[in-house]
């Protein structure tokens, strides 16, 4: 495989990747920013929102 | 030169920085402490850790520096994407430096150092981290008005001042009135539109020169070493190394814009998925750009106009001048309506950079400087205030030294030398103090100390020690990744020597050998 192959596939592959990871995170960030104004405006306590969503990597608050 | 730009594209900027100003001032009651301004109080998630951590390093700046450097290298300079890639998502899995660091429960590097090796190392690291950061981040104003003129069509050099100036002015606003919370929140909206914008100009920008043309226009500019970074003559493997080390492993796990992110997250285990994650990030942000560079080379081959100014001789043109090529050529082949949501984007990117990269050099120089200098504790109003002064500070300096230094390599050489006087002794002092017993405070001061010593890859600080002659009538020079990995080394000896001169003899709280008892 030539250089200019090599580099073209790599391209296209990132790129795929990219917009996968954008569309992903932009939908589960802003669940995430929902989350952080409401805890940071109650002063750390939950918010209706954050009870309704607990966090999925550390369980329920 | 010719551009696309009207007042369509006038009236998107314009509403896009004016509501992300109002969105940092509208969350800037609802910060109440330091921990709440510097790292949002540790509650950042996953999914949101990864699009701040994107869109903080997806700057205008990136965008610009990579970009040259795609024209300037050709298809070869993909390699540094490539690394950076590989190094984070091997950080990630292995929760190399960043693992240890969040669990020491730090919110600064330095704050580290104090904990492994005392106080004094603590201000000296942390002075040298401050001054290393601001210098990197001394020609952001330039690259980034360089950008908005030239995509603008004002390319006068008094247009390229004001530009300049009221960039600087709206970064303060916003980052003095909103912390972390707001850094966070415009993160996250940089980050989709951002990626959006330049995604979609990447399909453009292929399309409208063609993969094929591309890559004749690398092979007639370039040669060989357009494709091969490894080719005598193009990058060499030396820059390769120098890119694994710094566009890998220090953007992911030694700048402290990166670790402030580790820090700011929930757990080890979000950390490291965080890592993982982002590593298609990390290749991204340069990837995206650096093909965008190349695109613009191939355009320049084709267009007589842009050939005359950024390929003069067949040969790319100075450091200063290939800056423009990419908003040049965006300018000219994005349609109306597109062209002002990049540039918001990019604008809206240049602000986030700036706020994180402020935000962390003014709370470095508090934190880790002045406190611990001063012999009464200092309360945390009296801190915020302080890091909002030096905020403002830092922006006069970036401001003078934006117009006063005179850029004689590309933008990414400098910006991972300068980098280098910081993460050359750090990186050394780290993966000394988080994996190693013996290695001691007089080690971790000389290895900082001698990881300084990268500052001499700058090419006018050469010119004005008279280094560049003496090198000369020996028949060397000395460029950036030489003196980068010379100071790596450098620092590695120093910390060997000293922990041997002057061992540990009362194990600090951040010692592997007392790593159960704190937490």
């Amino acid at each position: 495989m030539s250089w200019a192959t090599f580099w073209g596939l790599f391209v296209l592959a990132s790129l795929l990747g990219y917009a996968l990871l954008v569309v992903v995170t932009a939908v589960g960030g802003w669940r995430d920013l929902r989350h952080l104004v409401g805890t940071q405006r109650t002063g750390g306590k939950p918010t209706p929102a954050s009870r309704r969503q607990p966090d999925r990597e550390t369980g329920p608050e | 030169m010719e551009t696309n730009f009207g007042i369509i594209d006038w009236l998107i900027v314009a509403g896009y920085l004016g509501a992300t100003v109002l969105i940092a001032l509208k969350v800037r009651n609802s910060e109440s402490g330091l921990a709440d301004f510097l790292v949002a109080g540790r509650g950042i998630r996953t999914s949101l850790g990864v699009a701040t951590m994107v869109g903080s390093e997806l700057g205008l700046v990136t965008v610009v520096y990579s970009a040259q450097k795609g024209f300037t290298g050709g298809l070869a300079a993909l390699h540094i994407p490539l690394v950076a890639g590989i190094v984070t998502l091997l950080v990630g899995w292995t929760g190399f430096i960043v693992g240890p660091l969040r669990r020491a429960g730090v919110m600064t590097i330095p704050e580290y150092y104090e904990q492994r090796f005392g106080r004094r190392i603590r201000v000296f690291g942390g002075m040298l981290l401050a001054f290393a950061g601001i210098l990197n981040m001394g020609l952001f104003l330039k690259a980034g008005s360089i950008f908005v003129t030239a995509l603008t069509g004002l390319e006068s050099a008094v247009a390229v001042k004001w530009v300049m100036t009221g960039l600087i002015a709206l970064v303060l606003v916003y980052v003095v009135s909103g912390g972390m919370v707001a850094v966070v929140i415009t993160d996250y909206i940089q980050f989709v539109v951002l990626s959006a914008g330049l995604l979609i100009s990447c399909v453009l920008a292929v399309r409208s020169v063609g993969w094929a043309e591309v890559v004749a226009a690398v092979e007639t500019v370039h040669d060989r070493a357009g494709f091969d970074p490894f080719a005598t003559g193009g990058f060499g493997a030396d820059y390769v190394i120098w890119m694994i080390f710094t566009a890998g492993l220090v953007s992911c796990a030694l700048w402290p814009t990166a670790v402030a992110r580790a820090c700011s997250a929930e757990s080890e285990a979000v950390v490291r998925r965080l890592y993982m994650l982002s590593s298609i990030g990390f290749v991204i942000r340069f990837l995206i750009p650096n093909l965008l560079g190349i695109c613009a080379l191939a355009y320049a081959v084709s267009e007589p106009a842009m050939a005359a100014r950024f390929l003069p001789g067949g040969a790319p043109a100075g450091s200063e001048e290939t800056l423009a090529a990419l908003p040049v050529f965006l300018g000219q082949i994005l349609p109306a309506g597109l062209i002002g949501l990049v540039a918001a984007g990019m604008l809206a990117a240049f602000m986030s950079t700036h706020d994180s990269y402020l935000l962390c050099w003014s709370s470095v120089l508090v934190q880790d400087v002045v406190a611990p200098l001063r012999r009464r504790e200092m309360t945390a109003k009296q801190r915020l205030l302080l890091i909002r002064i030096l905020i403002v500070l830092i922006g006069g300096f970036l401001l003078i030294w934006s117009l006063w230094y005179p850029l004689q390599q590309d933008l990414w050489d400098y910006m991972a030398v300068t980098g280098a006087v910081y993460f050359s002794g750090a990186f050394v002092v780290l993966v000394g103090g988080l994996y190693t017993r013996r290695a001691s405070p007089l080690g971790a001061g000389l290895a900082l100390a001698a990881g300084s010593c990268a500052a001499l890859g700058l090419a006018p600080l050469q010119q004005a020690l008279g280094l560049d002659a003496l090198l000369a009538s020996f028949g060397w020079s000395l460029d950036g990744e030489t003196a980068g990995l010379t100071s790596v080394a450098l620092a590695t000896t120093g910390m060997v020597i000293g922990s041997m001169v002057r061992p540990v003899t009362r194990p600090g709280p951040g010692h592997p050998a007392r790593a159960g008892e704190a937490s």
